[in-house]
């Protein structure tokens, strides 16, 4: 009783889809109905309108004329005023495509008999992707993002065979304390999940997660783990065995040797599994500048979709 | 923190960063050795300056986009300084004066700047203005009439020039007048003074060097006074320009981070050869005006301007000081806000007192912290005895029980005490007097005095008093709670209106 009075108090918790003009943004949408599909959340369609600094006007004269301040402050907000205006719109086109792809998948659900979206809205905000993340993080269940971000128009892709990852994913997860999915192909169903685990608190976390999800009682769950220490390795994997056994989720399990991001891939490639979940960016500064980070690695490499947790 | 910065910080707009600090630096010349001119040192002292400060705050500032360098606000600081104890001193102050900033970043003084009212801020552009116009006035007294026309024809290329088509918003007009003023001297060899009169211009790349001076708590008490001074005064200026940039291209900027950058700087610049200095509104408008936004565009006018100033030394030395004279004319203009001469007419007579007291006192004294400190305490005391008339007492008597009951409703402070206690009739004989305070607010112990004062006075007459919503009004003594950011606190101390 105590508990669903606290649970009040807390502010309502949405699962959080940031989409742009980016060719991910449909497919954001989708898997973000999925997941609060699944979870029984609310999702909520988020848009932020970044502002870059742009010049109409090239002005080199140099020189200050009398009440240049007050000329200075009017001039360019009248021209951010027409600007910002042109962006609320496109970003409102946006939504809206995102708000009837919604509609669709609340048809199919009834359709099929099953249970569709509690709740969704779709929001714009001004400012950058980590600042409105910082400012909305109480808010926010899960996370969805696109892989090229919402800065790809601003960031050119040099080497488009590689994934190029959006400027401010990175910084994103590392801010936001919460599960972040990164979503970088078109959107198919996940029937399938690896769980990429190791001795860290993140990847406990998505453990539990995975036990305590009613979506994985449907889907096959891989739990595997790499290391060179197969003594020790064992004795994580039983732990993942007993736990995943007792909440009844159906899975395999693997004890995998060399490096952890190759050795992952390959396995995910084999098997054909459609999302990884794993904990992220869990080692210190130093350990990361020297080894590099398996979350960065993974983010550059893998096909499918990453539910990262911290 | 000092050194944090973002990609966007850095690199989201190269080209506009870059032309608007190429702009920058070309203003930046003129302006630095007029003010070295100010201080009494050589030219390059505030050449040397002003590199190594935009060059440093473009990394550490809390503001990107602002422009730092030598500036008369703290050059006006300095001329005693120079005359009495020389170079090194000055050189040592600098570097005491960013000290001083760096502790002032660390126990948050930036927040001290909401006390620094709109009026008081005008007050302090205006006179800086009227500073910067009257330190021209030595070129300008006692020379022969060529001085008179170059400055004309300076001022009238200045603000007539970006008129022309095309090359007017591309040829910085200052540039223009620099050239132009340079050779007509030069053609027809009119004899003026030139910069190279003024004194030894860089020819080498600034150098590392602890000020030559000796590490004594005697030479401490000669350059405290003048080190406090300028670490007030650049970061009054500072964080002025960083609220005016702000609002102008509606970002926000780190002000703890600004001050300690600013000491970061002026320690900087006092180790290369360079005096003190602080944030240009002038040329910080500039910058924005010409495109300039990002980190970028602070550190492209610093290192601009060195590269002109130590390749090009020799032809500096031949510009006429007219020249520099109509670009100092041309700031002192810019930055005077001649708005608020029309405002006088429409503003409340105790702001327009405000910005006026400001700018006497900075004028007179020639140091700005006098004129906005000045300027503070005034507003201070016109907003206390605005708040004394947010206060009243209500007098009912009921005859059956023979009770006057004073209603005490408003604000009760060391300014409204006098009217307070005026407001009960002591002469008046009745049989018992009912203080109802629940809906006033007793501020400071002088309110608490003269409550409790009243009820003694009235008891001597022979009354009974009682007291009502004592608690409630007491609970109001702000020294005894913290109201911080609790909304129904708030509500309950303001119900009494």
């Amino acid at each position: 009783m105590t508990h669903s009075h606290s649970a009040q108090t807390e502010p309502k918790k949405w699962i959080m889809a940031c989409i742009d003009d980016s060719s991910l943004s449909n497919a954001v949408v989708d898997y973000a109905a999925w997941l609060a599909q699944a979870f029984g959340q609310p999702l909520e369609v988020l848009h932020t309108l970044e502002h870059p600094i742009q010049h109409n006007s090239h002005n080199h004269s140099g020189n200050l004329t009398p009440n240049q301040q007050e000329w200075l402050t009017k001039s360019l907000s009248e021209e951010d005023q027409v600007l910002n205006k042109q962006r609320i719109q496109h970003g409102k086109d946006i939504l809206a495509n995102a708000q009837l792809r919604l509609t669709d998948f609340q048809q199919q659900a009834t359709q099929q008999g099953l249970n569709g979206l509690v709740e969704y809205v779709t929001k714009q905000r001004h400012g950058t992707l980590t600042d409105t993340l910082t400012d909305l993080q109480d808010n926010i269940k899960v996370l969805v993002l696109g892989m090229n971000g919402t800065q790809s128009q601003t960031i050119k892709d040099a080497n488009k065979s590689a994934n190029t990852i959006g400027s401010q994913i990175e910084a994103a997860i590392k801010l936001l304390h919460k599960p972040v999915l990164i979503v970088n192909q078109m959107f198919s169903t996940p029937n399938s999940i690896m769980l990429a685990f190791n001795d860290t608190p993140g990847a406990h976390l998505a453990l539990e997660m995975i036990c305590a999800s009613p979506l994985c009682k449907t889907l096959k769950v891989h739990a595997v783990h790499v290391t060179d220490n197969l003594q020790k390795g064992q004795i994580l994997i039983e732990q993942a065995r007993q736990k995943l056994t007792t909440a009844g989720v159906t899975f395999q399990t693997a004890l995998l040797q060399g490096q952890a991001h190759t050795a992952l891939l390959d396995y995910q490639q084999q098997h054909n599994l459609d999302l990884t979940v794993m904990g992220a960016f869990n080692h210190g500064k130093l350990h990361t500048l020297l080894f590099g980070s398996v979350t960065a690695k993974m983010l550059q490499h893998t096909q499918k979709p990453l539910l990262l947790l911290r | 923190m000092l050194f944090s910065s973002t990609r966007q910080d850095w690199l989201g707009n190269v080209r506009g960063d870059i032309l608007a600090g190429i702009v920058v630096a070309l203003a930046l010349v003129p302006e630095a050795i007029a003010f070295s001119i100010i201080a009494g040192v050589d030219p390059k002292v505030g050449l040397y300056a002003s590199f190594a400060i935009a060059v440093i705050i473009a990394i550490v500032g809390g503001r990107a986009g602002m422009i730092s360098a030598a500036t008369a606000a703290t050059a006006l600081l300095m001329i005693t300084l120079v005359k009495d104890h020389g170079l090194e001193y000055l050189l040592a102050a600098s570097v005491l004066a960013g000290v001083l900033q760096i502790l002032a970043g660390y126990l948050n003084l930036h927040t001290l700047i909401s006390f620094i009212s709109r009026s008081v801020m005008v007050g302090f552009l205006n006179a800086l203005a009227i500073l910067i116009f009257m330190a021209q006035l030595p070129e300008l007294t006692n020379v022969t009439w060529h001085v008179y026309a170059l400055t004309a024809l300076g001022l009238a290329i200045i603000y007539l020039f970006p008129y022309v088509p095309k090359l007017g918003k591309i040829i910085p007009s200052p540039l223009v007048t620099i050239v132009v003023l340079t050779a007509l001297v030069v053609y027809m060899g009119i004899d003026v003074r030139t910069i190279g009169d003024m004194g030894e211009l860089p020819d080498t790349l600034p150098i590392f060097l602890w000020p030559d001076v000796p590490m004594t708590l005697e030479t401490l008490w000669i350059i405290l006074p003048y080190s406090v001074a300028i670490a007030i005064v650049g970061l009054l200026e500072s964080l002025m320009t960083a609220q005016v940039l702000d609002e102008m291209t509606d970002t926000d900027s780190d002000k703890k981070r600004e001050c300690k950058g600013q000491g970061v700087a002026n320690i900087g610049s006092g180790l290369m050869g360079g005096m003190a200095g602080c944030a240009m509104i002038g040329q910080s408008i500039i910058n924005v005006k010409s495109g300039g936004r990002g980190r970028l565009s602070t550190m492209t006018a610093g290192v601009v301007l060195l590269i002109m100033v130590v390749f090009v030394s020799d032809w500096l030395a031949i510009i006429p000081m007219a020249a520099l004279v109509a670009v100092m004319i041309m700031v002192s203009i810019g930055t005077f806000n001649w708005n608020s001469i029309v405002e006088i007419r429409t503003n409340p007579l105790p702001a327009t007192i405000v910005m006026l007291t400001t700018v006497i006192v900075t004028v007179g004294t020639h140091n700005l912290a006098f004129g906005v400190i000045s300027g503070v305490v005034l507003a201070a005391l016109f907003m206390a005895s605005r708040l004394r008339e947010f206060m009243l007492v209500e007098k009912t008597f009921d005859e059956a029980t023979q009770t006057q009951t004073y209603t005490v409703i408003g604000q009760v402070f060391f300014n409204s005490t006098e009217k307070f206690t005026q407001y009960f009739d002591f002469k008046e004989v009745v049989d018992k007097v009912v203080i109802d305070v629940h809906r006033a607010h007793f501020w400071d112990i002088s309110a608490v005095y003269a409550l409790d004062k009243v009820v003694l006075k009235l008891r001597r007459e022979g009354v009974d008093v009682e007291i009502i919503g004592l608690n409630q009004a007491s609970e109001t003594l702000m020294d005894k709670f913290a109201v911080h950011d609790k909304p129904e606190k708030i509500e309950k101390m303001m119900g009494g209106h």
